[in-house]
């Protein structure tokens, strides 16, 4: 017996799930932008929120340090510690 | 006096040697080389002298002289001298006011007789491993001026390997006295965290924050180390353990020592300099045992994400007023440190309480660690990347990836220089917290081997 193959859904993006909001020109002219990276909505809200200015030219810089500092900091949250493991903010030798 | 160590100034100047005139020589050198190595910031000739003279008159007034008596030595630009704005390598604090007091460190050298004669450059708000800087222009390597000090105490370390003075202090958050020993081939301490006095310094990250000695001898290291310890309420995170003395340790050497080398994350270095450097000190001290730094990597990782998040905190009233005036550098990563969540910089503390329990196990069975303090000799001024399997890999983000997890855990680091040729390297003796004099020892045995040693440029 064979079995009928589910088609496969295209693998799902944030952006390319979404139908687009307006029809259009306008559009078409959105289209045409690069797609806007994830973390570019983090930065906008996190800058609203602690009153700082993010010019333009300036987002790919913070945008590639800020990838990095995510990438490293989830390297050591993925190490298990112990609950009752107390931080260390200022270091006793 | 051109090249001479402190202990040698000091020596001679107590014996009868102008204090005036060592310090004249060494004003003659900053004025002739400086305009090369840009390693000064501020030169306190008017200070100096009226210290030198000082100096002078204490000797022929038979007073008794300190153990680093007449010695020229220069600070990184973080140090508050009092008079002059506390600049932190940054366009921003031009506009501070000039500091009313000095440093405490600045206090207790001059107290030892040492005479200050001035600034030196550095990385903006020492976020930098390389010694360049877009407000001052980069340090210059003395060895090759083409090439990077290493940061963030860049200034101090091409002062210092570039014979202008013998002795300069610096800052170590994550590796900027060690990078800058390793590029310049001079010797540098990082002491442990809490050891050294940071009072009236400029931060940058509270928890990582370390002050330290560059020279080009282990005794001049072991002097001004001595000089400088001793506890101090203006520090809150200065511990009072009293006085420590490393130079009556150091003829010791290292019978008796358990030394290893870190393997693992330390021997994956993509150039063999490094490689080179450790089995010369492995073979000088017939060390045989290699032993493996548990979540080195991690370590680093988690003192990245203190750093950025705990730097960007420290600036974050700058970053909203005055964003424009930081260097592009500077700027982006605070910017970014800015917006780390705080569940990621909680995770990084408590791992760090978890790798301190690790390293503290470790040295149940060695006294000492030796590791590489770089991975690669210094590199081209503004060079940015650097061939790796082909590729071309990011260069800047990983020069302090093996010094940021010790500092991380606040151990005490000699950085030795090894001269290779063409261009130095340096070692890191790790030693347990408190024990810089094990660090000391080891470094000093290795130069007494002359295995280790701060080489002069051939420039000069």
């Amino acid at each position: 017996m064979t079995q009928k193959r589910r088609p496969k859904r295209p693998p799902r993006t944030t952006r390319t799930a979404k139908k687009p909001l307006r029809s259009g020109p306008q559009a078409a002219a959105i289209d045409r932008k690069p797609p806007r990276n994830p973390l570019d909505d983090y930065i906008g809200a996190a800058a609203i929120a602690l009153d700082l200015n993010i010019e333009p030219a300036w987002l790919p810089a913070v945008r590639e340090n800020l990838r990095v500092i995510l990438h490293l900091g989830a390297s050591v949250s993925k190490f298990q510690l112990r609950d009752d493991t107390e931080p260390a903010p200022i270091f006793q030798a | 006096m051109d090249w001479s160590s402190a202990s040698a100034i000091a020596t001679a100047v107590r014996d009868g040697q102008s204090a005036r005139d060592v310090l004249e020589a060494a004003l003659g050198r900053i004025a002739e080389r400086n305009p090369d190595l840009n390693a000064f910031t501020a030169v306190l000739t008017e200070r100096a002298r009226k210290k030198a003279v000082a100096i002078d008159e204490a000797r022929q007034g038979g007073e008794p002289l300190g153990a680093l008596a007449g010695v020229p030595f220069a600070v990184k630009n973080l140090f508050d001298i009092q008079g002059l704005a506390t600049l932190a390598g940054s366009k921003i604090n031009r506009d501070r006011a000039p500091a009313r007091q000095d440093a405490t460190l600045i206090k207790r050298l001059e107290a030892a007789g040492a005479i200050l004669v001035g600034a030196l450059n550095m990385g903006e708000y020492a976020y930098d491993f390389t010694g360049e800087n877009e407000h001052y222009g980069p340090s210059r390597n003395p060895h090759d001026r083409t090439r990077m000090t290493g940061g963030s105490s860049g200034g101090s370390a091409a002062a210092v390997a570039g014979g202008l003075v013998p002795l300069a202090l610096g800052s170590d958050t994550n590796g900027s006295i060690r990078v800058p020993s390793s590029f310049c081939g001079i010797f540098g301490l990082k002491p442990t965290y809490g050891r050294l006095s940071r009072a009236h310094t400029f931060p940058f990250v509270a928890s990582l924050d370390h002050v330290g000695p560059f020279a080009r001898t282990t005794l001049d290291l072991a002097l001004a180390y001595d000089a400088m310890q001793g506890y101090d309420a203006d520090d809150p995170v200065c511990v009072d353990r009293g006085q420590e003395p490393a130079t009556p340790q150091l003829p010791r050497g290292t019978q008796g020592l358990r030394i290893a080398v870190a393997g693992g994350y330390f021997e994956k270095g993509p150039l063999p300099q490094p490689d080179e450097a450790v089995a010369r000190v492995a073979k000088a001290l017939g060390i045989k045992r290699q032993v493996e730094i548990p979540e080195a990597e991690r370590a680093r990782s988690a003192a990245y994400v203190i750093t950025a998040a705990e730097g960007a905190a420290c600036h974050l009233d700058r970053l909203r007023t005055r964003a424009h005036d930081f260097g592009n550098a500077s700027r982006d990563r605070l910017l970014a440190g800015a917006m780390v969540p705080a569940s990621l910089v909680i995770q990084a503390q408590k791992f760090r309480r978890h790798f301190r329990t690790q390293m503290l196990k470790l040295f149940e069975k060695v006294d000492a660690i030796i590791a590489p303090a770089t991975a690669y000799v210094a590199p081209a001024i503004g060079q940015q990347t650097f061939p790796l399997a082909g590729q071309d890999v990011p260069l800047r983000p990983i020069i302090g990836a093996y010094t940021q997890p010790f500092s991380f855990i606040g151990l005490p680091v000699v950085a030795v220089p090894i001269p290779l040729e063409p261009l130095p390297i340096a070692v890191q003796v790790i030693a347990a917290p408190w024990r810089e004099d094990l660090a000391l020892r080891i470094a000093h045995a290795l130069e007494q081997k002359g295995v280790a040693a701060a080489p002069r440029p051939r420039e000069s």
